[in-house]
């Protein structure tokens, strides 16, 4: 029962998840919203494409290139 | 007069990203420029109340009622990147303005451990509904206004005449612990 259940709330929450993540993706950004949406994707943080990890690998990358 | 105390405490004296350095990654990331801070830090204020409202409820009726708080966490990460993913969808349907000034920032959120750990510190401290809510509007403030004041220091250390080694971020995470060891001097006061 308890296994039955947790499976249950973990593909509930993974279906409301996928769902507003596809409803999310078809909605268009407003035309007048794309520059400050580009603006804030560009973070600098772990993930940003100008972050200081993803220069050193592509350096690495190009060394053993 | 309890609810005061309990937001200035977690507000200041236990600053999320000082004092329990959670959401470093979007703090350091989002914090070059003063506007994009006010965004993050509005954006994180809206997403930790909201995310609170829901797991708090969720955690007591659900998984205590069944005796599965184990499964917490991964609960929790689930609910909370759908929440992400739907508040921005309503505010990119329903108001551009709003968008802009918050709704862009959200996708950088979804993966924020401060959200998460908000969630998870708020059902581990057995408190009622309205001081998990107090706590978490304090928490998110703290964000914010951490945010803000960083990203003004920031604008001064990119003119500063820093060695070439401590450029960037170096310089901003050796800043930020100056900061965290001038707050932990308020550690204790209530």
């Amino acid at each position: 029962m308890e296994f039955i259940l947790i499976v249950g709330i973990i593909v509930a929450a993974s279906l409301i998840y996928i769902g507003s993540i596809y409803a999310n993706q078809t909605t268009e950004i407003p035309e007048s919203c794309k520059q400050a949406y580009l603006d804030a994707q560009n973070c600098s943080g772990c993930s940003g494409s100008g972050s200081c990890l993803t220069r050193a690998l592509e350096s690495i990358k190009e060394i053993k290139l | 007069m309890d609810l005061v105390l309990l937001l200035i405490s977690s507000m200041i004296i236990n600053n999320i990203i000082l004092m329990q350095f959670l959401g470093l990654c979007s703090f350091f990331g989002v914090s070059t420029k003063v506007k994009t801070a006010l965004g993050m830090g509005a954006a994180v204020i809206v997403v930790i109340v909201i995310a609170t409202a829901i797991t708090y409820p969720l955690y007591h009726l659900v998984l205590v009622k069944y005796n599965i708080q184990y499964i917490d966490t991964i609960a929790f990460i689930l609910v909370i990147a759908s929440i992400v993913q739907l508040i921005e969808l309503v505010i990119k349907k329903f108001s551009q303005p709003l968008y802009k000034a918050l709704g862009v920032y959200l996708p950088l959120i979804t993966t924020n451990c401060a959200v998460l750990g908000v969630a998870l510190k708020v059902v581990a401290t057995p408190q009622s509904f309205p001081h998990a809510l107090v706590y978490a509007l304090g928490t998110a403030m703290g964000f914010a206004f951490m945010i803000i004041i960083f990203s003004t220091i920031r604008i001064r250390l990119e003119t500063a005449s820093v060695p070439k080694a401590f450029k960037g971020l170096p310089i901003a995470f050796i800043t930020t612990s100056l900061m965290s060891m001038a707050f932990l001097g308020l550690a204790g006061l209530i």
